[in-house]
């Protein structure tokens, strides 16, 4: 059974949280409209470069494009992948990315498609100045006009981190409040066994508070729910039929 | 700094902060996630088909959403073979050595077992991938043969114990008459 006191005060939050949200982000702006003001965005070169390409119905016509590779983790495509042309964030998100391509653009014929692959890796993150040729960092000092900017640089550092434990947080994370799920709709008292699982981790106060509070008595009684209850009796009895079916037609 | 640099700018100091408590809260979970997936898996009492059959789905999709990972992208090719195949010896196994199935165990200790196998190459794998060790194929595709395993030793042992109460009827049954 639903607390209906609950709905209310899910009322009351729910805007709360939206207007601290959109005040928060809102402060961000703010801040950041000040502090770049005055700053005149430069124009993207590969807009110049790159032609519009619009295709009627049936018609096929071949470009040929010199490509780079944004994300050195992954693995490299195979030759069953299907391409599609589109655009990226990563020109707008990651740091002095767009600023490498701009130098390239502008000076083609004066650096390397290896250097200018190199250099579109180490705003990644994932390599590090001392590893780079000169040539290397003298197209990064160029396009940036700084040297090693990446160093310390905060949006690098937090989409490195992000690349690789993102995946681990989000796997952990699922796997724990899905089987945390799996406790409360499965075992007849979950209380219990949550108990045992958090007692090593928070003092033995706040578990027994969890668990024989108000918080482990709800899940105590959903699981003991009615609806619940002839859910798991019926799946059980389908897959006993299923068993005696196939057994019975071996025998 | 144009806005949006600026703005990325200053979020992502957030961002690190939110990660970090992620992080944190997530290798907290950990373990308690074990201790309850050991448990689910192995307690033998109460609606046991209903729940061993909820948390094989949950192994398969956080398996598969794992695998799924951009980083593991040129070790795939073999994961749904491996698993099927995993998947029908798992199966097969507990089924034909039904005879040895003891009804009135209280745990499943084999399941909770491999479950546990299964949890530790899940952990030591995302070890590996945060250390950033470029060839972990192997220990990849170890981890997809547990979890085929696991899957199908959760519905073979359940089927086993199932045709196993059935026979046992039976017998109660001629017996009686």
């Amino acid at each position: 059974m639903i607390d209906i006191s609950l709905i209310g005060k899910a009322r009351k939050v729910i805007p709360w949280i939206a207007v601290s949200l959109v005040t928060f982000f809102g402060i961000i702006a703010v801040i950041s409209l000040v502090l770049s003001s005055g700053v005149l965005k430069k124009p993207m070169q590969y807009q110049n470069v790159v032609p519009d390409i619009r295709l009627n119905p049936g018609e096929r016509k071949v470009f040929e494009f010199e490509s780079f590779c944004l994300d050195n983790s992954k693995g490299g495509p195979r030759s069953t992948d299907a391409y599609s042309l589109m655009s990226t964030p990563a020109i707008k998100l990651r740091p002095y990315l767009r600023d490498i391509f701009d130098e390239y653009l502008s000076h083609p014929s004066r650096w390397k498609q290896s250097d200018v692959q190199q250099a579109v890796w180490y705003t990644e993150g994932r390599k590090k100045w001392t590893t780079l040729s000169p040539e290397q960092r003298r197209l990064i000092q160029s396009a940036t006009g700084k040297e090693d900017p990446v160093s310390g640089h905060p949006v690098v550092f937090l989409s490195r981190m992000a690349s690789s434990f993102g995946v681990v947080v989000k796997t952990n994370l699922i796997l724990a409040f899905i089987v945390l799920g799996l406790v409360v709709l499965t075992l007849p008292l979950p209380s219990a066994v949550i108990e045992r699982g958090i007692s090593w981790m928070v003092g033995s106060r706040l578990v027994q508070k969890i668990s024989r509070g108000r918080f482990g008595q709800s899940l105590n009684t959903l699981a003991a729910n009615k609806g619940l209850e002839r859910l798991r009796v019926h799946t059980d009895v389908l897959f006993t039929r299923l068993v005696f079916r196939l057994f019975l037609r071996r025998r | 700094m144009g806005f949006t640099e600026m703005y990325s700018y200053i979020l992502s100091y957030f961002g690190i902060c939110f990660l970090g408590l992620g992080i944190l809260l997530s290798m907290g979970l950990i373990i308690p996630a074990c201790y309850w997936l050991f448990t689910t898996f192995a307690v033998n009492e109460g609606s046991v088909v209903f729940r061993r059959l909820l948390v094989m789905l949950a192994v398969i999709y956080i398996s598969f959403s794992y695998l799924g990972t951009p980083s593991f992208y040129e070790a795939a090719g073999w994961w749904k073979t491996t698993f099927f195949g995993a998947f029908i010896l798992g199966f097969i196994v507990p089924v034909l050595r039904m005879d040895i199935s003891r009804l009135d165990r209280r745990r499943d200790r084999g399941l909770a077992w491999i479950s546990g196998v299964w949890w530790s190459l899940l952990v030591f794998s995302e070890a590996l991938l945060v250390s950033e060790a470029s060839h972990q194929a192997m220990v990849l595709y170890l981890f997809t043969g547990v979890a085929g395993i696991l899957c199908g030793v959760t519905i073979g042992t359940t089927f086993a114990q199932t045709a196993r109460r059935k026979i046992a009827e039976s017998a109660q049954a001629t017996g009686g008459q």
